[in-house]
């Protein structure tokens, strides 16, 4: 509505949120004054039937005076002449019997205010009769005249007077609804460019920079511009403290390879086994933070992979190296996967489940759609309030840490974006019998173009 | 070379603790072995004397380790082994593609250099007095019943093109199978050709490093028959592309 008016007057949409809020309260002004003139205008409407009340009482009082002035025998016709369509005046002779005048508030409340404003009439003794209910539509009476014969007049289509006011009230309130609405709507134009903004400061920090348009008035512009530049700012503030991460732990695989050798010449074998041991947590942790910090631009591409094979391996290395792990499921069940990516997903997985659960137990089911990997541990489990907190970078359970057992709280950040690259789902479970289980489920995706690379020569 | 014991070894690694440690392991384990910092140096020292192996890093300054393979492979058929930096899979396959004959990630422990070393001077001597298909990237892709294994990048695809997971032992004795095809390897041959990759080998070892292999192999056809009291036999034909 204001819109409208606003192009038609060529105004141009204000630019800051001063003038946009200025024109939204002249608007609401501008339609409280306009719907107040017209409330005034229907009120003046109703003023105007109190004054035909009014009227009815002069025409009353004058046709009194006129017919007592004249010969009784012309009195009949004179009535009938001055009469009206709504107001009909008739002459009964002396004689006649009068009614009384009515006993119910509409009838007094009428005869007050022909009185109040005749005077003469109280005089003339106004008895007045109104219909039993509200509005006042028609009503009748009389009065006497000064020779004692009566004159009775009668009103019909007399518009209502004590609603009035009530009607009134009601285009008050539907107007001030009717504003406020606008208002609100108007406010709510300029708010939404705020609730993105609020969307946006929502999700720094879980990803890439979330630029905002610079839309809207100017300071929102403004606002939006500064948290544009901002997350700029924090990226590359993020970008080259994970490049001089990254370029640290890179770095730092020179001097452990030169230790690696080193500790070779050590002459007692224990000192050689626990320098070997030390070096390995080193290596896992530069690995770990290798793969973390570059996982998210891995150029891999997805190829059909046999799944079994890829666990089985992992397994039979766990059991190599004196732990337990087992294997089942079926023998062969190929999906698409990013293969290395996938193997560093399990083996975190298994290598976790070995060391805080003592055991790793994999099972493979084909479930049509998807593949579920399961695996499982003897341990104690995690409590699960901390179910999502374990794959959150560098998180690490207490009682891990207490047992310094190592690593660097990535192994199943490292996992979580090696199976969201999938397409798939990472779960946890505590057992009932005791034990965690990991449960990896991915789709399996039918990958075309792989199939063009196939052999068979037989 | 002629025996393992004086085999002569040049290193190429520029950073100086590095080639002087790595020159001290294979010192101590019998190995004659000169160090050199890049390139030129070791066209230098190739030109004063002949070497057995060459180990060289991927990460030189100048001219990169990956160049120099290609060059040194286009003028000899020397071993040459890779020394990754980076421990990445893609340096691994460009240093075979550029003609290397093996590789080691750093950072790697003296016996695992050690056992790269002593295997691929075995093989250059079963293939015969530098002749040999050693140093000439040997048969990079081997197709056998439907399967194909693919050497540089340590790949085997099954007869529908699906990638199949080998662990380096694994790999190992695979091709032991593809080079000895329709001959009988003892247990005892194959310990020492997969020596290379498993710790403490054993006979058990050998059998389980087979049944292994037979199920990633999905063995139903029987490529890998035993042949009691004595070893195994590959049975399929096996063709190199």
């Amino acid at each position: 509505m204001t819109r409208i008016g606003i192009h038609r007057w060529g105004h141009p949409w204000p630019r800051s949120l001063v003038g946009r809020l200025g024109l939204v309260l002249f608007g609401a002004v501008l339609l409280a004054v306009i719907g107040n003139a017209i409330v005034l205008g229907q009120a003046e409407q109703h003023y105007g039937d109190e004054t035909q009340t009014w009227h009815i009482a002069e025409q009353v009082e004058t046709a009194g005076h006129v017919l007592s002035a004249i010969d009784p025998a012309r009195r009949e016709n004179v009535a009938s002449s001055l009469s009206s369509p709504y107001l009909t005046f008739t002459w009964g002779e002396a004689s006649q019997a009068r009614e009384a005048q009515g006993d119910n508030p509409a009838s007094w409340l009428l005869r007050h205010e022909m009185i109040e404003h005749r005077a003469a009439l109280a005089g003339m003794d106004l008895r007045l009769r109104t219909g039993p209910g509200t509005p006042v539509k028609a009503f009748d009476g009389d009065v006497r005249l000064l020779d004692g014969s009566t004159l009775r007049f009668a009103v019909t289509d007399l518009p209502s007077t004590v609603p009035v006011i009530y009607a009134q009230l009601g285009s008050i309130a539907l107007l001030s609804i009717g504003v406020l609405l606008m208002a609100l709507f108007l406010v709510q134009t300029l708010a939404s460019p705020l609730k993105m903004l609020v969307k946006a400061a929502d999700a720094v920090g879980n990803g890439p920079p979330v630029f905002i348009p610079t839309r809207g008035p100017q300071e929102i512009r403004h606002v939006a511009q500064a948290f544009n530049a901002m997350q700029r700012r924090i990226d590359r503030l993020i970008t080259s403290r994970t490049e001089a991460l990254a370029a640290v732990s890179h770095d730092l695989r020179t001097p452990i390879g030169r230790l690696r050798l080193r500790a070779g010449f050590l002459p007692n074998a224990e000192d050689r086994a626990a320098f070997d041991g030390d070096l390995d947590e080193m290596e896992g942790m530069v690995n770990d933070l290798l793969d973390y910090l570059g996982g998210e631009e891995d150029p891999e591409k997805p190829r059909r992979t046999d799944l079994p094979a890829l666990l089985s391996t992992l397994v039979d290395n766990a059991t190599d190296a004196g732990h337990v792990a087992s294997y089942e499921g079926p023998e062969r069940l190929p999906l698409a996967l990013r293969p290395l990516g996938m193997r560093r997903a399990f083996s975190n997985i298994i290598n976790n489940a070995i060391a805080y659960g003592g055991a790793a137990r994999v099972t493979v089911r084909d479930m049509g759609n998807n593949a579920v990997i399961t695996i499982s541990d003897d341990g104690p489990g995690i409590p699960e309030e901390q179910f999502e907190t374990v794959f959150e970078p560098f998180h690490r359970l207490e009682e891990s840490r207490n047992r310094g057992t190592g690593g660097t709280g990535l192994g199943l950040t490292i996992a979580r974006q090696a199976v969201t690259r999938e397409g798939g789902t990472i779960a946890l479970r505590n057992r009932a019998e005791g034990g965690l289980s990991v449960i990896i489920t991915i789709p399996k995706r039918d990958d075309p173009a792989q199939k063009v690379g196939r052999h068979t020569l037989s | 070379m002629n025996s393992l014991s004086i085999a002569r070894i040049l290193l190429v690694e520029d950073d100086p603790a590095m080639r002087t440690l790595i020159l001290r392991v294979l010192k101590e384990n019998g190995f004659e072995a000169i160090g050199v910092r890049d390139g030129r140096e070791m066209a230098d020292a190739l030109g004063q004397g002949s070497f057995d192996l060459v180990l060289l890093d991927v990460m030189l300054p100048g001219q990169s380790g990956l160049d120099i393979c290609r060059d040194l492979r286009r003028a000899s058929q020397v071993p040459i082994i890779m020394v990754s930096a980076h421990g990445e899979e893609i340096d691994m396959v460009l240093g075979l593609e550029m003609g290397a004959d093996d590789y080691v990630p750093k950072p790697f422990r003296a016996k695992e250099l050690l056992a790269r070393i002593r295997a691929l001077l075995r093989r250059a001597a079963n293939n015969g007095a530098g002749a040999g298909s050693i140093g000439s990237a040997p048969q990079d892709v081997m197709v056998f019943a439907g399967w194909r294994l693919d050497r540089r990048r340590r790949e085997l695809i099954d007869p529908d093109g699906v990638a199949v997971d080998l662990s380096g032992a694994e790999h190992d004795l695979l091709v032991s199978f593809l080079e000895n095809r329709q001959r009988v390897i003892g247990r005892e041959r194959l310990l020492e050709l997969s020596r290379a990759r498993l710790g403490e080998v054993n006979d058990r070892s050998v059998d389980v490093l087979v049944s292994r292999l037979r199920r990633k192999l999905g063995d139903e056809n029987r490529l890998i028959r035993t042949v009691r009291g004595v070893g195994y036999i590959f049975t399929a034909d096996v063709a190199t592309l």
